[in-house]
């Protein structure tokens, strides 16, 4: 065993150490922020379904559509103060009541957002009146 | 007891044994940490693979459910008497519809994406809707209706009945 057999294996030992750490911890910080992902995307599912369900069995119990449209439409306003007492957010999650542009409906925006409020996860869905009974045919 | 050369041989294999085994080792040592940490790496990547998969069956499903709610939409004006009969049935029943338009719940387009209705089948007080999108995806939804059948008043979460890339809406 030589000195300069010893010093080139410990040479070896220590670089190879240090980027098998860097590798780890790389990969537990992608695991990581995947099982957070994964955790929001549940909760965004969540809401989603719980929106759903409310207008479905709570929907006529509410004022929600527009008083001054011939066709049967939802009011934003009125959609997004009920949604808000029924359906409550967790404090990560956002959401926007947007109507649609042809009028089929109104969109919900469910999103995750950083704390740079960039969007990290979206949910989009249209919801109609006439999908809960809302409207008279 | 030895002879003097053989003593010098066997201290000789002894010294070249001795040279040869930390640098083995350090090498074998440096793979061993390398092939695991990539393993670890690659099953991260995989997780977050899946986790984008997961995302986008997600954002299909939510094109699905907002043709869906389009579908009530376009079915609750003059269109509504349409419910009371299958799809296949609507062409010949046009005109027991004053002022249906068949077409409007034939297809659609929900935020640019376009939507092709597959079949609508009515029962006492349940319909059965069957979607398609642009790309193949298709769902039914299990549609509740009023007693006279022109009525929605619910409809299910979608269910997902698998892609068919080979008949893509032109």
């Amino acid at each position: 065993m030589s000195l300069a057999e010893v010093l080139i294996s410990s040479l070896l030992l220590v670089s190879s150490s240090s980027a098998a750490l860097g590798v780890w911890s790389r990969a537990t910080a992608i695991w990581q922020q995947s099982n957070q992902l994964e955790e929001q995307a549940d909760e965004l599912a969540l809401m989603q379904l719980a929106s759903h369900r409310w207008l479905m069995l709570h929907g006529s119990e509410r004022n929600l559509l527009r008083s001054d449209s011939d066709p049967c439409l939802l009011d934003v306003r009125a959609l997004a103060a009920a949604s808000d007492q029924a359906v409550p957010l967790p404090q990560d999650i956002t959401r926007q009541w947007i109507v649609d542009s042809d009028q089929l409906g109104v969109w919900q925006d469910l999103s995750v957002l950083d704390g740079d409020g960039e969007v990290l996860l979206q949910r989009r869905q249209l919801f109609s009146p006439a999908a809960y009974g809302l409207c008279n045919s | 007891m030895l002879f003097p050369g053989s003593r010098q041989r066997l201290s000789a294999t002894r010294q070249l044994r001795a040279r040869g085994f930390v640098l083995p080792l350090a090498l074998s040592a440096s793979a061993v940490l390398l092939l695991s940490s990539a393993s670890i790496h690659t099953l991260s990547l995989q997780g977050r693979l899946r986790f984008q998969a997961a995302v986008q069956r997600e954002q299909v499903a939510d094109q699905l459910r907002s043709a869906a709610q389009a579908f009530t939409t376009a079915a609750s004006g003059a269109e509504a008497c349409l419910l009371l009969w299958p799809s296949v049935d609507w062409v010949s029943r046009q005109d027991s519809c004053s002022g249906a338009e068949p077409s409007s719940l034939i297809e659609g387009i929900v935020a640019d994406q376009p939507w092709l209705l597959l079949s609508w089948q009515p029962a006492p007080g349940l319909g059965d809707l069957r979607l398609q999108l642009a790309g193949g995806h298709r769902a039914s939804f299990r549609v509740e209706l009023a007693a006279d059948g022109t009525q929605i008043l619910g409809i299910s979460d979608v269910q997902l009945i698998g892609r068919d890339a080979a008949e893509p809406l032109s």
